[in-house]
């Protein structure tokens, strides 16, 4: 296991199964291009499937427009409760013929569900079956809602699915092309973190072979062994689909994700030129980036200089965060990370780590105190879906930090325009003072 | 009828979600309830979210549960099923689970809901909790939410919670009424709750409970004590009027559709005031002039309002929704609907079609419609306003209609928020919807008139 596995991924909880597979293979079919996927399932999980995909869908269209062109590529069988009691297999071979019917040009990615599990129907045979039938590719991905596993189980499956029944050994390797592997399609910067990537990619001299899956089409999957180099795009999420990769057609792969921050940007840059064996000055590079990074924030003004920060978080690799503040000359008072006997306790930076005064192990209610008591003039808060920070007393200046770094110097320089313009508003925040006792 | 009845044959019944989300849409509009979902995290995240959409609740009072040993979702826990307690059991996570409910949930009643997995599986989780001398508090749902509707799973959930909390001796109240069918995830809930106690409260009734939405245990104890239910859907509301009258022999008066618009809401109006022995109050009265006079108003100062005869429109929603809408757009308007699309039924009765706006020529009724079918229609009658969800809304844009607006009415919705007291039932509803479809108009550049729709001539 990497030492760094969990880093730059969201808190677990201890002994927790976060979603199920089913939303992790969605978030990793649903990125093909030409596809059609196909749940075998019940009304339930296909509504929720699709609100879900829908809401990936207009957060991608809210951020950007190139990337996202429309795909209503999603059916259902809707099991009924005939179906459970006498097996859903004739359904699913009718719903078969229909969708290969409506996408005459595309393959069909077949999904089951829980309870397709619990009622024993044999999805691979009839997807075998209606193959030979049709003579078209219907694809069974060998899922089973939470019953095969958690949402990070879902994703390793479908790319490894993909990767041993589509992929081949490519011959006609391009030493200045490499794979960006497994994106977080969930998270709405995916593409304005994709475009600082290919920035830096183009500093080394370097071009984009395929984004392995997001936004590829069905039909350019095999070029993807035909990079010389994969790039996992977090550490968590898409090692394992690299090693996958290595294994079956000796691409190497680095073992940084997507970097977040100067530091991490360095190490990631150098890695890539050690495995390509390329001759570029990193150091030269780095100190072009930062030069530029000094220069923007000194010709639009430093509103963070000096300020006093007090941090509240779940616990996440923050390093990124300290390294972006002392960037920024703001003094960090401390950092308050709540309870790792909630957490598992590998997702937290090593106190030790970091350049600031670390509270671990701290409840809710005593971060919130500890806030009311120290006298910061803003407090920025990493929160995750299972720890929100309700941090909302009267006269407290609060910023949300994003979950995930911000990739690059321009990631970077992003946030602080984006934070610049937030401090620099003069406002009060009334609402502050309301009581919730009627909420 | 000239109306074509297509059944989605697509597979697709994206508009509703499964049971699960009706139990816990159900309990969590009546305070004082703490859910624990009996199954995994992904179906409780996902059932919860919508109900945290639909019924949010304020964040510094949300992760109350964060720090027990169940997880799920900040506001419901679940104990958290995985591929190993099915085969080893489920019975010490669940106890453990109630137990620290017991222990630190604010509610006076727990409610455990299975999800669809573990009730195929066979799990008695009402005997685990009965073995462990846990059942006193403890409030057991068998949910299934694969197989079966939102509504079911909706009306269940209140039933179960009316048997247990109920007394059958409340003490009666005089001209005392419960109104039922207003689920939370019916758009506009909190407008309409308050809109139809307002409306009861001018025909000089109280409200004992708007049931499940806003409402508290105190209220679910009284129920009897009310002298008549009011049901406002009966999608939502029948079964649970059929109950209590079997239950406590209370009887009910019930909306044929959702009451939208005047003449709808004085039809509802009447017959409560009429059952209950009591003339129609001034107050009323009053209310119903106001709200004919201003939309009147509107209507015959608006230089586009000629435009609104015969406007194609497509309605998407629950029947009775549909139903209500579709009848005041047609009747009192004068629009044309050309889409009535139909969630979550699969079949109408006779008396169901009967209600819908279907009588004009080339109405096509869609029922469960899929995201074919919705985008084949869309395109064929190329509807100026569109009302329903945000599914809809996202597929009106891929046909990219021209004008083509869109009016939210059902849930789910990803980019609104609906805060301002704007409530679709009522008289006053009828205000709301004459207002947005005037600001439509308005609002309209194109130099469209109705038939076009159809015809396609505009069509790009």
């Amino acid at each position: 296991m990497s030492e760094n596995k969990h880093k730059y991924s969201i808190p677990r909880v201890k002994g927790s199964q976060l979603s199920c597979t089913l939303v992790g293979a969605l978030s990793v079919l649903l990125n093909l291009r030409n596809t059609a996927v196909l749940l075998h399932g019940t009304p339930g999980c296909a509504h929720y499937g699709l609100k879900f995909c829908q809401q990936m869908l207009l957060r991608e269209g809210e951020i950007i427009h190139d990337f996202s062109p429309p795909r209503m590529n999603f059916r259902t069988t809707a099991l009924s409760e005939n179906e459970l009691i006498f097996g859903g297999e004739d359904l699913l071979r009718q719903k078969i013929e229909e969708t290969l019917a409506t996408f005459p040009d595309f393959p069909l990615l077949v999904i089951p569900s829980c309870t397709v599990e619990v009622i024993g129907d044999d999805v691979s045979g009839v997807c075998e079956e209606m193959s030979h039938r049709t003579g078209r590719e219907v694809v069974y991905f060998s899922m089973g809602g939470f019953l095969k596993g958690d949402y990070f189980e879902g994703i390793n499956s479908a790319y490894f699915d993909l990767i041993d029944r589509f992929l081949k050994p490519a011959s006609d390797i391009d030493p200045r092309r490499v794979n960006l592997v497994a994106e977080r399609s969930l998270m709405p910067t995916a593409d304005i973190d994709f475009m600082e990537v290919r920035r830096l990619l183009a500093l080394l001299g370097l071009d984009i072979n395929t984004r392995f899956v997001r936004n590829l089409d069905f039909k350019a999957l095999p070029d993807v062994p035909r990079a010389a180099l994969n790039l996992p795009a977090s550490t968590n999420q898409s090692l394992s689909v690299c090693e996958r990769l290595c294994q079956k057609f000796q691409t190497p792969y680095i073992q940084e994700g997507f970097p977040g921050g100067f530091e991490d940007t360095r190490t990631w840059l150098s890695a890539i030129r050690d495995a390509l064996k390329l001759d570029a000055d990193i150091e030269e590079l780095m100190a072009a980036e930062k030069d530029f990074f000094l220069q923007e924030m000194s010709r639009r003004g430093n509103p963070f200089k000096g300020l006093k920060i007090i941090v509240n978080t779940a616990p996440l690799h923050l390093g990124w965060l300290v390294e972006f503040l002392d960037l920024l000359q703001a003094d960090i008072l401390e950092m308050n990370i709540l309870s790792t006997g909630y957490f598992e306790a590998d997702f937290l930076d090593a106190p030790g780590g970091l350049s600031c005064p670390v509270n671990s192990g701290m409840d809710l209610e005593a971060v919130l105190a500890n806030n009311l008591q120290k006298k910061a003039d803003v407090y920025l808060q990493c929160s995750s879906h299972h720890a929100p920070i309700p941090n909302h007393q009267p006269g407290l200046l609060v910023r949300e930090v994003p979950l995930f770094p911000p990739v690059g110097p321009r990631g970077l320089l992003n946030l602080f325009v984006e934070w610049s313009r937030w401090l620099q508003f003069t406002g009060v925040e009334g609402w502050r003072n309301e009581s919730s006792n009627n909420c | 009828m000239n109306q074509a009845i297509t059944v989605d044959d697509q597979g697709l019944n994206h508009g509703l979600p499964c049971s699960l989300g009706g139990a816990l849409s159900a309990l969590s509009g009546i305070d004082g309830v703490d859910i624990l979902v009996n199954g995994p995290s992904s179906c409780t995240g996902f059932a919860a979210g919508m109900v945290e959409g639909c019924h949010p609740i304020c964040e510094r009072n949300a992760n109350r549960f964060n720090r027990l040993a169940v997880d799920g979702h900040p506001r419901i826990p679940c104990t958290e099923i995985t591929d190993t307690d099915v085969i080893l059991g489920i019975s010490d996570k669940l106890v453990q689970a109630v137990e620290l409910l017991v222990q630190k949930g604010r509610g006076r009643c727990i409610a455990v809901v299975n999800s669809c997995s573990l009730s195929l599986i066979g799990e008695d989780a009402d005997n685990i909790l009965m073995d462990h001398d846990l059942s006193s508090r403890i409030l057991y749902l068998e949910s299934t939410g694969c197989a079966r509707s939102i509504s079911k799973g909706y009306s269940e959930a209140i039933i179960k919670l009316i048997e247990k909390e109920t007394d059958p001796k409340a003490a009666p109240a005089r001209n005392t009424v419960n109104i039922l069918g207003l689920p939370i995830t019916q758009y506009s809930w909190k407008h309409d709750a308050r809109e139809i106690r307002r409306l009861m409260g001018m025909a000089g009734l109280k409200v004992n409970t708007v049931l499940a939405a806003g409402a508290n245990l105190e209220e679910i104890r009284n129920l009897v004590s009310a002298g008549l239910n009011v049901v406002i859907n009966p999608e939502y509301g029948i079964e649970i009027a059929e109950f209590m009258k079997k239950r406590f022999n209370q009887p009910y008066v019930t909306a044929k559709r959702m009451p939208i618009g005047f003449d709808a809401t004085r039809g509802l109006m009447d017959d409560v005031c009429g059952f209950m022995g009591i003339p129609r109050s001034d107050a009323l009265k009053r209310e119903e002039e106001h709200c004919r006079r201003e939309g009147f108003l509107a209507l015959t100062h608006s230089s586009r309002t000629e435009k609104i005869r015969g406007l194609p429109v497509a309605i998407f929603g629950e029947w009775a929704f549909v139903a209500g809408l579709g009848s005041f757009l047609h009747d009192y308007l004068g629009c044309r609907p050309v889409i009535l699309g139909i969630s979550g039924r699969e079949t109408l009765t006779p008396g169901e079609t009967g209600l819908l706006p279907c009588r004009d020529e080339g109405v096509q009724i869609l029922l469960n419609p899929g995201m074919d079918q919705t985008l084949s229609a869309l395109h064929k009658h190329r509807p100026v306003i569109t009302f329903g969800s945000a599914f809809e809304e996202y597929l009106l844009n891929q046909v990219n209609l021209s004008p083509g607006f869109f009016i939210q009415t059902s849930m789910p919705e990803f980019n609104r928020t609906n805060l301002v007291h704007r409530p679709y039932l009522g008289f006053a509803g009828g205000l709301t919807f004459i207002e947005a479809i005037l600001n439509c108009r308005l609002t309209s550049q194109y130099p469209y008139s109705f038939g076009e729709g159809e015809s396609g001539v505009f069509q790009s």
